[in-house]
Parts: C-alpha cells; structure tokens; sequence
C-alpha cells in the first residue's frame, strides 16, 4: 500500500511541477487555433513546410509560429485527422483550421511493437480492433471479444461458468504441438508467459483504445523469443487536452445456456432400456438374468401417467376413503416421475451487470483518464441455495485504471498508469483444486450422467430428497430393484448442493512508470525512453463446505397420499483458506528511437533493451523465470510508396543452458504503393493499391513440456524406492534399506523452438475506398518443437516418458486472411459490411515416430489434434453382416444386429489397433467466418456480426455416447429419436444412433473410439446484435450537460443455426474430449451511456 | 537537464542489458542429487543397489508386468480372468496383442521396463568403484549382486521373448543404440557368462542375518538352473521353431534337438542342491516318515515352505515387506494375491480371480489318487454334501492353497477373516436362482486363493518365493526323465510328492511320468508364475485345451432358498455343477511374448513370428 502511496504522491508533486513551467514565444509570429468539428484540438502539430520549425496546440487548441517569410504554408497534423495544408501569411491574423477525422480505413493510425504506424506504412501483416467494437461485446473476457472481430484469432472455450469461461486463443490456427499461446502486451509491457491472459482478460473493455494483432515474423520480430505464436498488443485510453469529460455506461442482461442436453423422458426411458435388455438377450446366452431389470407394462403405463398407481390398483386398496382414492389418482408420481435433468440443473436466467465511468481531460501539460468498472455475472444453475448452501457460480470485478501523462519538464514527459483488478470468481465443487474444471464439472454433473428421470426427486417440499426409503422392491420403492442402480441413488440436486463453494479472491495490481526525452539537442528526432513496470497479484481460496440435511421419502402405506420423510440431521459447516498461485512481475525496458527525413526519404530507428521477471513463491525451483533481450528497428519509407522495415530480436530465457540462451530473430518487410506513384492514373474506381511482404524467424521460449529446466543432469531420486532384508519369519517386518532410483533425464541441448514466416499481403481500395479488400497468404515452418523421441529403442533403459526431449520435431502452417468491406451512405443512411475469412492448416512434418506399420497410424504428417480411432461402416442391419464381420479384437468380438460395424483397413480379417487411423478434423477449425453489418440512420444504429467455421471435428466421448450406464444412467433424447430398431431399419427410416444398450462400458462395440462419435462442428451463428439509438442534441434539451446519451439492446451468442451438435445440446465453440461441461451461454442486454 | 537525460539514458541502458544475471536467475542446483552424489558415499550407492533388487525381483509378479490389473495364473488357466477391465481378461479372451491393454506396452511383460530396471543394476557396476568409503571386497560383492541381478531378469527375457539384445552397459542417449536381438545361444551364453561371473564375486555360504535376502551363489546358481532348463525344453530344443519365423529362426529355436542340453540342466540343477545342501538350506519336510513315504506334516511344511518369509526352502524371495497396502509395489502384489478380508485397498476390484474347475481336478486326493468332480453334460446338478464331504480329503497343497465355499481356509485356523463366515464375500459363483447348467455367475470359481499366506493370521504381506528348492527337485525330476535316468526322475519326484503327504509314484513309463511331473509342477507352483511359461515351453499338449486357450469352467453353488448370512456357510449350499464360463483364446504365436509394435516400428528389433 505504501508503495502505491508513494507513486499517487510523486504523480501529483510532477503535476504541480508541469503547471509551474513558463511559456514563451517570439516575433513576427502567426497565430492560429486549431479546431475540429467539437472544438478546439489541443496538441496538433503545426510544421512550416519546408523547414523544421513547428509548434503544437496549447489547451485551448491554439499556437504560435515565428514566420522568417511574409506567407508559407503550414502542416497541420493530429493523430487520427486528416493532414491538411493551409497556405498563411503574416497578414492573415489569427488563422482558424478545421481538422476532419479520419474515417477511411487506409489512414487509420496502428499500434505496433513499440511505435505507433499509419496503417498505410505498415509492412507487416497488422490487423486492429477498436475499443468501442470490444464494448459492444458483452462477455467478461476480452479474449472472447475478441472472437469474430478480427480475422486470424480464433479460439475454443472450455466453460460457460462465471469467470472461468475464457477462450484460449490462437492466432493463424496452431503451429505447433508445443505451446499455442500468443503473447500478450498490454501498454508496451510484455505479460508473463505462465500468465499470459491474466490480466487481459480480466481488463474492462472501456479502458481499451485498441487491440492490435500482429501475425506474421516482420510485426513480432522484434520480440524474438516469445514471438512465433503472434502478439496481441492491448493499448489503454488516454486523456486528451480539454476539458474533463465524463463518461457513464451501464448494462444489464440475462444470460442463460444457448444450447441444453435434452434427456429423454421417464417413458421413453423405459421403453428404450427395456429394448436395450432384450437387444442382449436376444443376442448372448448367459442373460437371462437381465429379466429381473426389465419394467413391465403397468410400470411403463406408470411412466407414461406419471402415476404411482394405476386406477386399478388404487381401487383395490380398501382402507381409503373414495375421496383418498380420488385423490390419489390424481396425485403425480413420487416413483415414477420424470425429470430432465440437465435442464433442470442450468437452465436459469441469470443476471449479469456491467457498469463503468469514466473520466478523462487533460491541460497541455497534463493528461489523465481514470476509469472505474464492475462487472457481475451469475451462473446459470438452479437450485442452489438450501439451508447454508449456495453453490450457484458468480464473477464479480471491480476494475481501476488511472493514465497519466505530465510534461515535468521542457522535452520531458511522464507517463504513469496505475491498474487494479479485484476480481472473485466463485462457484461449486470445493473438492478439486479451484482450476481443476474437469474435475468440479465432474463433482455436479456427474449424476446428470449417472442418474435417470426418475432417480430421487430433488427438493420437495422444501426437503432435500436423496433416496426412497422404503425397501426396494416393496411399493414402497417400487423401482429399486428393476432400476438396479450400481451407483446409488444420488442425485445431481443433492451434489450439487453438498459440493461446497469456492471463492477465489483475485486481486492483480500493475503500475508503469515511463519516461521519454526529447534528445532534439543532440540529434534532431532523437527521443530516448525507460519504463518500469511492476505487477503484483495475490490470490486467496475460500471454501465453505455446508452441512445440509437430507431425508429419504416414501409414501405412507395407510395413506399413500401422505410423503413421509426421514433424516434431516445437520451439522456445522466448516470453512477453509488457501492461497493460489500469488505471483509478481518486474518488467523494465529503455530505449532510444529516432525518426527523420532527409527530403522524401523518411527513416526511423529504435535501438531498445529490455527485461523481466516473472517470480511465483511456489514454484519448485523457486526461481524467477526471466527474459532479457535487444530490439532494434529501422525502417524506410520513400513518400509512402516504397516502404521497408528490418526487425530484430535478440533475446534469451532462464530455460537453456548457458551459451544456448540466446537467439537472434530477424525479419525483413517491404511495401510498395503504386497507387502514390505519378505514373498511376488518378481514378476513383481504383484507388488504392498496396502490395507487401515479409520474411522472418521468431522463436518460442514456452515448450509446452511439463518442467523447467530440462538442461540439468540427471538426478536421483533418494529416500524412495527402498528393500527390506533381513530374516524375520513375518512375526515382524525387516529392516527397510532405502533405496536410489535415477529420475528426470537432462538434455544439456534444449533450447527454443523456431519459425521461419512468410507472409504475402495486398490491400486494394475501390471507389474512393468505400470498397476495401485485404488479403494476406501466409506460410510458417516451425522446427525445433521439443519432442519425446519415439525412435529410442528400449534397450536405453529409459522409460519412454523420461527420455529427455529433443528440440527436433517440424511442422508446417499454411492459410490465408481475406476480408473485404463496403462502406458507404445514402442520404441519412449509413451502412457498412464486412467479410472475411481465414484459413489456416498445418502439418507435422516430423515428430521423431518410430514408423508404424500402416501410414495411417502415424501422426506424421497429419494435423496437430487429428484424432484417431477406427473407421465404422454404418451399422450391421442384417445376419449376413453380422456374420461375415472381422474379429474384433477390442471386444472379443461380441456384436449384434444394429451395432456399429468398423472398418478392416488393413485387410487382415482383424479389427485391431492396426485400423485405427485418422477420424474428422482437428477440434480446432480449419475456416473462420465472420460477417459484420452496420447500418445507422440519424441516431440509430443496428450493429450485426455473424460467425461461422468450417473442418472442424467435435468427439462425442463414451460419457455422452453410453446410455443405461452403470444399469440406472441416463439417456439423451438424440438416441432415443436416432436408435437402430430393426423395424425402422426395414422401414427405412433415418438411423443416427445403434441399437439400444444396457449397462455397456467402454470395451463394448458401440462404444469404441471411433468416427461414428465424430461430429462436424461447423457452425453458423449469430453472434452479436446490437440496436441502439443515440439522442440527438436538440432532443435533450432540458439537461444540456449530458452530451450522446445512447440507449441500447445487445445479444451476444444469440442464435446458433442447426448444425451436428444441436441435437445432442452442445455449443460448437466448447473444446472436446470431455464429459462435464458447463454449457456456454447467451446474453441479452439493455444499456445506456452517456457523457458530460 | 541534459546531461541528466543523457546520464540516465546511459544508466537505462547498462540496467537492462548488464543485468542478465538478475532477470535470468539460475536454479540452485546444489540440493540436486546427481550420480557424483549417489556415488560419493556408501550409504547411497547402496541404496541404488537396494532400489535394483525392488525393481529386478518384481519381474513377473503384479506391479511388475505390463498388465496393470492381474496376475498370471489368470491366463494360465489356474484363476479366472478378472474384471472387463483387467489386462487378464483382454489376453485371456483375445490373446496376446502386441499392443497393450490396460496400461502395458504390448503382451504379457513390459519388455521397456527389463531395459529399465537392467540400466539400473548397470549404473552401479559401473560406478561402484567410486565411492571413497567402500571396501574392495563390498565393492566386489556389489558388482557381483548387481550382474547376478542383471542375469535374473535376462533369465525371466529369455523364456519369455527368445533371443534377445546383449546389452553390456548403461547407455547415453548419444550411444549407438541399433543393438539388434542375439540368436537363442548367444542369449543363453550370455545368461551362464553373467552367473559365473556373479557367482565369481559373491561370498561363499550365507549372508549375515541382517542381509538376509542378498543374492547368494547359491541363487544364481540357480537362475543358470533354470535357463538351462528352459534352454532343454521342447520349444527351444527342437530342430524346427514352433512358427517359422524366416531367417530369424535362431531367434526362437536352437536349430537341432540335443539330449544334452538336458544333461546341462541336470549338472545345474545338481549343482544348485549340492550348494543348498551344504549351506543349511533344505526341502522342508518336517514328518520324519523318511524317503518315500507320505509326510503327515504335509499341511505345515508345504504351508511353511510356500508362506513363512526367509524359510529355508527359499533361495530366493522377493522381499515385499511392505505393510502398506496403498504403496506400490506391495499394494500391486498382494492386490491380486491376497483376496483376503485383511485387505481392504479396493479388495473387489479382485473378486473374480477364483480357482477354476480346470485346475482343481489336477489336485491329487490325500490318497494319491484322482478325485471325481462333476462334469458338463450332467443331467442334473450334484447335491452340497458330496462337496462337502469331497473337500476335506483333497492333498494339502488343495487345502493349503485355496478357502473353498462351505469351509474355513486350513492355512489360518481360528483366523475370523480366514473363515467361512468373516471371508467377508462370495469364495465361489453362488445364489439363490438355480439356472442349471448354466453359469449363476463367472469368475469367483470355486475357491478364492490363500497361497503363501500359511499361518499370517492378519499379515498382509509376503514373500514372493522366487526359488524354491522344491523347483530343484522338480526340474531334476523332469530332467532325468528325459535323458531315460526314471530311477533318479522317481526319486526327484517323490521328495516334492511325498513331502506333499502323498504316496510314492512309480511309473516308469516316460511319457505318462513326463506328464506325472508335469503334472506335479502345477499343483507345487499354482499361482507361482510357473506354469504360464512352463506349459508353452513343453508344448503341452493340452495348452490350447483348457490350459491357456479353451473352455475355462467353473463350478457353480447353488444356494438355499432360505439360506441367510454368508453364502459360504456349508448349510447354506444345496447344490453345485460345473460349467463353461468363457473361452479362452490360444494361438501358436503365444509361445512366446510379443515385442511391442511400438518397438519394432523403431526398426532394430524383429518381432517374434506370428504378431
């Protein structure tokens, strides 16, 4: 706290110090102000042109030359304006000029690795994202925003949870089996690797100017080791001159799942397993036994009136009164009730809550934006509250940013930003570590799974009910014994409620300080630069594990209308702290740029050292881990036509050896306009032509191994491992003599894996450049990718996992970027669309495989992530193709009629390992689509973006696939429409699922992996609408201090169009290979915001 | 102000570039146990030949084959196959596969972990002599164990795969490592040249109480016992291989049938008694009956000798002392070997591992003669009093062997988890509904196995006997009688025969003694990792017929309508029968294990013929 102390203190002693500077001018000057279409413009830049001599804009947007001739023409700059040219002269008096702002695409102005770039001498393949097109994502993460936004990023989420449900990122696909993850530069400060979204994703997207994405070699070079995966560079607000503006904006939606498992009804359940028992029965001796599960009819008339008697039945019970009776056959079901309960579990409307304000203005000396956010959302499951229990999920962030900039001295400018995020994420299923999704999913859904329609009902009657209790069997507990459950009859109410909270309290604090100096006295455009960077986060684990009561019910013998219950015993509840991960980063870089021209030939130069340091308390070295390194740049541009850039990186990490750290990364780029050459007829079809290209090597430092350090010698394990000797009968035990087993294997050679980058890029504007294509084709050959060598015989003696990776594994990556967009207005009406589409797929080129003996059961030379598994062949529908099948050596060859029937690749009259070969695509998708449309008519607006992928494949694992698992598991409606009878087989109906199954495992035929489990997740989506209307000025007048006030209507995953996973009630856009996943969800929200 | 820029430009840029020892901090790697370590005092470089008897010894036993679940009796049709989910169950079913199931990496070993746990012993060949507190006659000792060790697990290699690489160090990964496999002889020589040269080094008699459990010559003599015994047997010693496997034959077969690789095993087996006999060890035969006649102590002395840790039948144990049943390794070999209500670490992960009806009509009756057990085909299932009264007078071995439903275990009298009532489940597939001749249920057999726990009460561990001498006698047994000696073959057979309390066998005949004795290694070695090798190095005619591949039968208790309480109560049974539970797979290629695909696709090792 001290320390924050401090730098408040010293922020504001610079500011009283700016103020206390002089101004001064001089003779035979002009005076001008500068203005654009709000008022005044502060800090524009004004240059005689010809000469060096220039002034910016004061406060109040005005200036002061000298002028050494009676007229000239002055240059009129400002970032994000158009240039203009105004010709003065003495006897002008004082000048008025009127910037216009940049709209078109071409002038636009990127952030880029240390320097900022008009978007038309970047050479490098850049793309952006404006701050205001992240606000108008409702979603917690910045990295989701990001999703569909700009081409080339794209990524899949693992959760729908309440502050675990950020996308992981990728840009330009995967090129490596290493780790993917981009680097993340948030205001010139690099994040850590091992926390590489951490305080991105929890940034409040009103504190963002703009996102920049730097894709190829010539952008990223210059951060060499950490380069190859790409660089997102987040660029915060500032405060411009003028006076102080507030902004307040405010949103509140519902969320709620946009896709839900549908479970099938206690009815079709039962018809469907008891076809399953007579499917085995049918088929294989020794399953008579199966009988005794079997529901018989009155059960299912049961289930299908969700009655616990039939009429009958009720008739013949003689100690009730008719009324008893009457109302017992009206009474729904205690045992024979039906329940979806997936739905159950999550399908809440849950609010969410966005609300920011800031404040942000500044004097010629000063600048400051200051900002406040908070964020809350809810989960979206049900039932979570009951005695002491709250096992709902819930984020809350509270943000802070304060961005200052102070002139302390003539040519010295400060610049401070001060960041705070107080983040608590709290949710269900304290038992796995709080990161451990896989394993808290598994703690509350596990009985979705494993549970039925009509296992133990949940809460009634205010009770929380965790089983019958009468005996199975009697009719007291009429389905016990037919259900035959080999879990219990938990329910997923029940475990969810007594699974606890956890709240992880997260705070992340970052300061920078940066100072730059104007070195004009030395070396006209000499500008020399050191900042400091520190982020500091603390994190705590609170769990409370609630004692609840639960009872078992059944219904009263004399009078079966009556619930009885039983239990209900409570005690405490207990509280528990754990810290998490606290980690610290130090980050320092300084540097010197330079830029000038020498006529039209315009050069800059930056020569920049740089270092951090990442320390985590827990790691098991306890060793900071580090990067340090040299940036330099020059880059060339001959009056924006010919354009050209060379990037290098020099840099090292604490992983290698010593003598290995280092890597030296260069990139080259070129540009050529020639649209700005003068041969080039001046037209307005075509009216802009820019070609590039760039070459480069950047590195990657992060191996995606599971250890630091593989460089050191092998080491022992002592103290484990031990005998005993010694002559004892067994009356007692012998002496234990410890033992010394050699442990991890060391490669003194390690070092960081390589990728050598092309890209090829053009950008054409037609008809003034309303219409606007960039494309961009782009090749990468990753190679030293560290790799467990398969190719080591055994006779090493080292367990294949020990071995000691080698950086020897090549890959290659491959794709494409193409958008277009069309922008324009008729009358009132504005309009823009845009389109684009990217495509990207690699290749492991080698990966240090011993040779299989078919190619099809290499990884060699498929993608990364292809899975593998056999290849089915429909289903065997007749006894011909029952009995002319292969041996199936998985299942000792045990199938029937409607089971899946696999494919003999190799020909050998076996199914064995040998035919398992590639299935679908990569669950990360080949072809990204994203549309966007914007219209707006005087204050209105409608913004559109649609998202789409294609050649991408989503496994359905034996969780979802199983049905009757265990005898009592569930069953999903997609099986219950889409199973094989031989009836709809003869029908020639449509058949999606086998044969009904009873109590099958993994090992069972239908269940083997395989591409009959193989789903496109191709998609189609509506992924964010927003409609908003902005007050004009004169409509509200009767408060005329607040300025734009815009009301609005966002949705953000709205609507996703029926693709292969519709039916089964999963988002195309969550990872596969698991079970228990929290669904995504949608929102829906209504804003406001406003200035003054 | 501008000498300060320029100053702190200066500063700025000597911070971050000279300070490369601050942002890249190294780990402190003086805690670090590296080899300099482990062999810089006596105290560790021991304790890295201790770690190799752990991991050598293990060979074969749960926790040290490929097969994460189970043990090898079942697939050798001595237990059921366990769980869907066991490594038995796949192979049993489907045979050997050279990909593996259930965690290994193909067959029924896991060829990479011999490679493992030899590197280890050679790590400390290698380096032993470089510990500075050390006498040279330890160090001598040292080596000679950690070649004794080496030639223990090529020993188990050999009869498992063929020939094999001959691997004479430890590598470095920069090693040339295209080591390809050596022919049958080459392997053999191999194994002898490491016993001589182990026997070599190690002291004369005994080791000191305390040490107890070290590899003596007496043991390595015996490991060059059965290699060569295994190097006799039809599968090896045969002019033609059991599958062709081109011009790899010498890999799986010496090429030519030879009496005198009999004669080599009867000199080392001779060699391996004349050792015991002068050093206290003994076949333990406790009923002073004298030669040739049954032993009224059979219960005990077989007990004792199969059971009682550091015993003095016992060459060689694999001592597991180990009391906690959560830790590896004990808890992987008393897992599948203890299916007593003693423990208790996931105890029904091993309830279908019981004595299938195959095996229990190879125990003799305590007369010597067969016992007549139902047989398929029956019309009518066999009442619960013939069980009863049938059982009590099977041969020790029967008794001490296996808890039978009706009985408490005869190994733990008086011992409530050993008996009929706190078993704690089902000793055999039994229930109420009588589906005759059908299976009421498969894998619980007809009796769950209480080997090598004679007498624990609530022990836990054991021993694992890795030689026993009653190996010896055997092996001498079946080794005379193959080179036409039937007067010494009787007399080897007889001390294990009558020891078991049985009468004398006489056959003269060599083919029938040939299946007496073979006969008599089943029921000495059940559950002792024996048979699954020794059947398919004899080529045992039945091996496909009911000893690894064929019908597996088991019998079947049915249990009375108003039985309450255990199941294994005798007046709870009414009736029982035998039937076929499953059908186990058998192919040629089985004779030998399968090298892991993942291993051949390296291209230096040639798979065995057949996979």
């Amino acid at each position: 706290m001290i320390k924050y102390l401090k730098v408040f203190l010293l922020s504001t002693f610079m500011v009283m110090l700016a103020f206390t500077n002089v101004i001064y001018g001089q003779q035979g000057n002009i005076h001008g102000i500068v203005k654009d279409a709000q008022g005044e413009l502060p800090g524009a830049t004004i240059i005689i042109k010809g000469t060096t001599v220039g002034t910016v804009t004061d406060a109040d947007g005005r200036f002061t030359l000298p002028l050494e001739t009676s007229s000239a023409v002055l240059q009129v700059s400002y970032i994000g304006y158009h240039s203009k040219e105004v010709p003065v002269s003495l006897a002008s008096g004082i000048v008025e000029i009127t910037l216009e702002e940049e709209t078109t695409t071409i002038d636009e102005v990127v952030v880029t690795a240390f320097a900022t770039q008009k978007k038309v001498n970047v050479t490098g393949a850049i793309s952006s994202v404006g701050g205001e097109a992240l606000i108008a994502t409702p979603v917690s993460n910045i990295s989701n925003a990001l999703i569909g936004n700009t081409p080339g990023v794209t990524g899949l989420q693992s959760s729908g949870e309440p502050g675990r449900n950020a996308a992981n990122l990728r840009i330009r696909g995967v090129s490596t089996y290493g780790s993917s993850t981009p680097l993340i530069v948030i205001d010139g400060v690099e994040q850590a690797a091992e926390q590489a979204f951490a305080e991105l994703n929890s940034m409040d997207a009103n504190e963002i100017s703009q996102i920049s994405i730097l894709k190829d070699a010539a952008s990223t070079a210059v951060y060499g080791i950490r380069a190859a995966n790409g660089v997102i560079i987040i660029t915060t607000k500032r405060g411009r001159s003028g006076t102080p503006r507030i902004h307040f904006s405010s949103n509140y939606g519902i969320t709620s799942a946009t896709n839900l498992q549908k479970g099938v009804t206690a009815y079709e359940y039962a018809l469907m397993r008891n076809e399953g028992i007579r499917n085995e029965q049918r088929s294989y001796s020794g399953t008579e036994s199966l009988s005794a599960y079997l529901y018989n009819d009155y059960d299912l008339w049961k289930f299908k009136n969700n009655r616990d008697f039939t009429p009958v039945e009720v008739d013949a019970m003689t100690n009730l009164t008719p009324a008893q009776k009457e109302q017992l056959k009206n009474s729904p079901a205690l045992y024979y009730s039906s329940k979806d309960l997936y739905r159950d579990q999550f399908s809440k409307n849950a609010p969410q809550l966005q609300t920011n304000i800031n404040i942000s203005g500044g004097t010629e000396r000063v600048n400051y934006f200051v900002s406040f956010g908070y964020f809350n959302q809810e989960g979206i499951t049900n039932a979570t509250k009951y005695y002491g229990s709250n096992t709902g999920s819930k984020f809350n962030r509270y943000n802070f940013r304060g961005n200052f900039g102070i002139q302390i001295a003539k040519n010295w400018d400060v610049d401070i930003n001060i960041a705070g995020q107080f983040g608590e994420t709290q949710g269900p299923g304290i038992n796995s570590g709080p990161y451990d999704l896989d394993g808290r999913y598994k703690v509350i859904m596990q009985y979705i799974y494993d549970g039925n329609p009509f296992i133990t009902p949940g809460i009634i009657d205010g009770k929380l009910i965790n089983d019958f209790a009468g005996v199975p069997g009697t009719i007291q507990n009429p389905l016990g014994v037919k259900t035959g459950s080999q879990i219990g009859s938990q329910n997923a109410v029940y475990n969810l409620l007594i699974s606890g909270r956890g709240t992880i309290h997260n705070n992340l604090l970052s300061n920078t300080v940066k100072v730059n100096h104007k070195m004009d006295y030395l070396l006209k455009g000499l500008n020399a630069h050191a900042s400091v960077s520190y982020q500091d986060n603390y994190n705590r684990y609170v769990t409370y594990s609630p004692s609840i009561p639960s009872y078992t019910v059944q219904r009263d013998l004399n009078d079966p209308n009556v619930l009885q219950f039983f239990g209900g015993s409570m005690d405490a509840g207990s509280f528990n702290s754990y810290g998490y991960s606290n980690w610290n980063k130090l980050y320092l870089d300084a540097g010197l740029n330079w830029a000038g021209s020498i006529g039209d030939h315009n050069i800059t130069a930056l020569l920049l050292g740089k270092g951090s340091r990442y320390t985590m308390p827990s790691d098991s070295y306890n060793v900071p881990s580090g990067i340090v390194g040299l940036v330099g740049r020059v880059t060339y541009n001959y009056m924006n036509r010919y354009m050209a850039e060379y990037n290098v990186g020099y840099n090292g990490t604490e992983q290698f050896i010593e003598g290995k750290r280092f890597g030296f990364f260069p990139a080259f780029s070129v540009g050529w306009v020639p649209t700005s050459e003068e041969f080039f007829p001046k037209n307005d079809v075509l009216t802009f032509i820019k070609l590039r290209a760039s070459y480069g090597e950047v590195g990657n430092d992060q191996l995606g191994g599971s250890r630091r350090y593989y460089y050191l010698p092998n080491t022992y394990n002592l103290g484990q491992g031990g005998y005993w000797f010694g002559n004892s009968d067994g009356s007692s035990q012998n002496s234990y003599y410890q033992g010394a087993t050699e442990g991890a294997l060391g490669n003194q050679n390690i070092t960081w894996e390589r990728a050598k980058k092309y890209d090829v890029g053009m950008e054409l504007g037609f008809f003034r450049d309303r219409l606007f294509i960039t494309a961009d084709w782009f090749k990468e050959d990753r190679n030293n990718i560290l790799t467990t060598l398969g190719t080591i015989p055994a006779i090493y003696g080292v367990p294949g996992n020990s071995v000691p990776p080698a950086n020897v594994g090549i890959t290659k990556n491959e794709g494409y970027e193409v958008q277009i967009r069309w922008e324009d207005h008729v009358g009132d009406w504005s309009y823009s669309i845009e389109g684009s589409t990217s495509y990207s797929r690699n290749k492991i080129i080698y990966r240090a495989e011993a040779q299989n003996p078919y190619p099809w059961m290499n990884a060699t030379g498929f993608s990364i992530g292809q899975r593998f598994g056999l290849r089915s062949d429909g289903l065997y529908n007749t006894v011909e193709e029952l009995n002319n099948r292969p041996y199936n050596t998985f299942t000792s060859n045990r199938a029937t009629l409607g089971d899946v029937r696999y494919k003999d690749l190799n020909g050998d009259g076996l199914i064995d390992s040998k035919d398992i070969a590639p299935i679908g695509y990569p669950n990360y998708p080949e072809y990204h689509f994203s549309s966007k449309i914007k219209i707006a008519y005087k204050g209105f607006d409608l913004n559109v973006l649609f998202l789409g992928s294609a050649n991408g494949s989503y496994y359905l694992n034996s969780g979802y696939t199983i049905p009757f698992f265990k005898r009592a598991g569930n069953a999903w409606q997609w099986m219950y429409d889409g199973r094989w009878t031989m009836e709809k087989y003869l029908a020639g109906e449509e058949i999606t699922y086998p044969r009904s199954t009873f109590d099958a495992t993994n090992d069972h035929n239908n269940y083997l992996t395989s591409d009959y489990w193989m789903r496109s997740n191709n998609f189609f989506k509506l992924k964010n609408i927003e409609i908003g209307y902005t007050m004009q000025p004169d409509s509200f007048k009767f408060l005329k201090l607040v300025q734009g006030l815009r009301i609005y209507m966002n949705a953000n995953n709205l609507f996703t169009f029926k693709n292969e996973l519709t039916a089964i009630g999963i988002d195309p856009e969550v990872t596969d290979g698991r079970t228990y996943i929290y669904p995504l969800t949608k929102v829906v929200t209504v804003g406001l915001s406003f200035q003054f | 102000m501008r000498k300060i820029g320029i100053i702190l430009l200066i500063i700025g840029f000597s911070v971050v570039t000279a300070c490369e020892d601050f942002f890249l901090e190294k780990p402190d790697t003086t805690g670090t146990v590296d080899l300099d370590e482990v062999y810089s005092s006596t105290k560790n470089a021991e304790a890295a030949l201790f770690s190799c008897y752990r991991n050598i010894l293990i060979h074969g036993w749960p926790g040290g084959w490929g097969v994460g679940h189970g043990a090898l009796a079942s697939i050798s049709g001595e237990r059921s196959y366990g769980y869907s989910w066991h490594g038995t169950y796949t192979i049993a079913l489907t045979g050997l596969s050279v990909n593996g199931t259930d965690g290994s990496d193909g067959g029924a070993d896991h060829y990479g972990n011999n490679w493992s746990a030899i590197r280890a012993c050679f790590l400390v060949k290698e380096n032993i002599d470089r510990v500075p507190d050390m006498s040279e006659t330890t160090k001598t000792q040292i080596k000679a164990e950690a070649t004794g060790l080496i030639a223990y697990r090529y020993m188990g290699m050999f009869y498992r795969y063929g020939g094999l690489p001959i691997v004479r160090k430890s590598f470095e990964a920069t090693d040339d490592l295209n080591i390809p496999r050596e022919s049958l002889q080459a392997t053999l020589d191999y194994i002898i040249e490491l016993c001589d040269e182990a026997y070599q080094g190690l002291p004369e008699g005994r080791w000191s109480n305390e040490k107890t459990g070290r590899l003596t010559r007496g043991a390595v003599l015996a490991i060059k016992a059965r290699a060569l015994m295994f190097a006799a047997r039809p599968l090896f010693n045969s002019s033609k291989p059991y599958l062709d496997n081109g011009e790899h034959n010498d890999l799986i077969s010496f090429g030519n049938e030879n009496v005198s690789r009999w004669n080599d095993a009867i000199t080392a087996n001779e060699a391996v008694l004349n050792w015991a006999g002068s050093n206290g060890y003994e076949l333990i035969n406790t009923g002073g009956a004298g030669l040739g006649q049954p032993n009224p102590n059979a219960l005990k002395d077989y007990g004792t000798a199969t059971s009682t840790p550091s015993n003095n039948e016992v060459l060689l144990a694999y001592k597991i002392n180990s009391t906690n049943q959560w830790e590896w390794p004990a808890s992987a070999i008393f897992y599948y070997l203890n299916t007593s209500a003693n423990w208790t670490n996931n105890r029904w992960d091993t309830d279908l591992v019981g004595l299938l009806t195959n095996f229990l009509e190879l125990y003799y009756k305590n007369d010597g003669t067969n016992q007549e057990w139902p047989k398929i085909g029956e019309s009518s299932p066999r009442s619960a009093e013939e069980w009863l009264e049938k059982i009590p007078n099977m041969e020790a071995r029967c008794l001490a062997d296996n808890i039978f439903p009706g009985f408490d275990a005869y190994n733990n009298p008086g011992v409530y988890n050993y008996s009929a009532s706190g078993w704690g489940r089902s000793t055999a597939n039994s229930g109420k509904e009588g589906v005759f001749p059908n299976a009421i249920s498969v894998g619980k057999g007809c009796g769950f196995p209480v080997k090598f726990y004679y007498g624990a009460g609530s022990r836990v561990w054991f021993e694992p006997p890795l030689f026993r001498l009653a190996e010896t006698y055997l092996n001498l047994a079946e080794a005379y009688n193959e080179v036409g000696n039937t007067a010494k073959a009787l007399e080897n057979l007889n001390m294990v025969h009558n020891r078991a309390g049985l009468p004398s066998i006489t056959e003269t005949d060599k083919t029938k003694l040939r299946e007496i004795i073979q006969r008599e290694k089943a029921i000495e070695f059940y559950n002792e990792n024996h048979r699954y090798y020794d059947v398919k190095h004899w080529k045992h005619k039945d091996i496909a017929n009911g000893i690894i591949g064929g019908n597996m039968r088991e019998l079947q208790f049915k249990i009375k309508a108003d039985a309450s309480g255990s199941n294994n109560l005798a007046v709870n049974l009414e009736s029982y029968w035998d039937a076929v539970t499953y059908t186990a797979f058998w192919s040629p290629m089985m004779y030998l294990e399968p090298i892991p695909q993942s291993e051949v696709n390296k291209g230096i090792t040639v798979q065995n013929p057949g996979y």
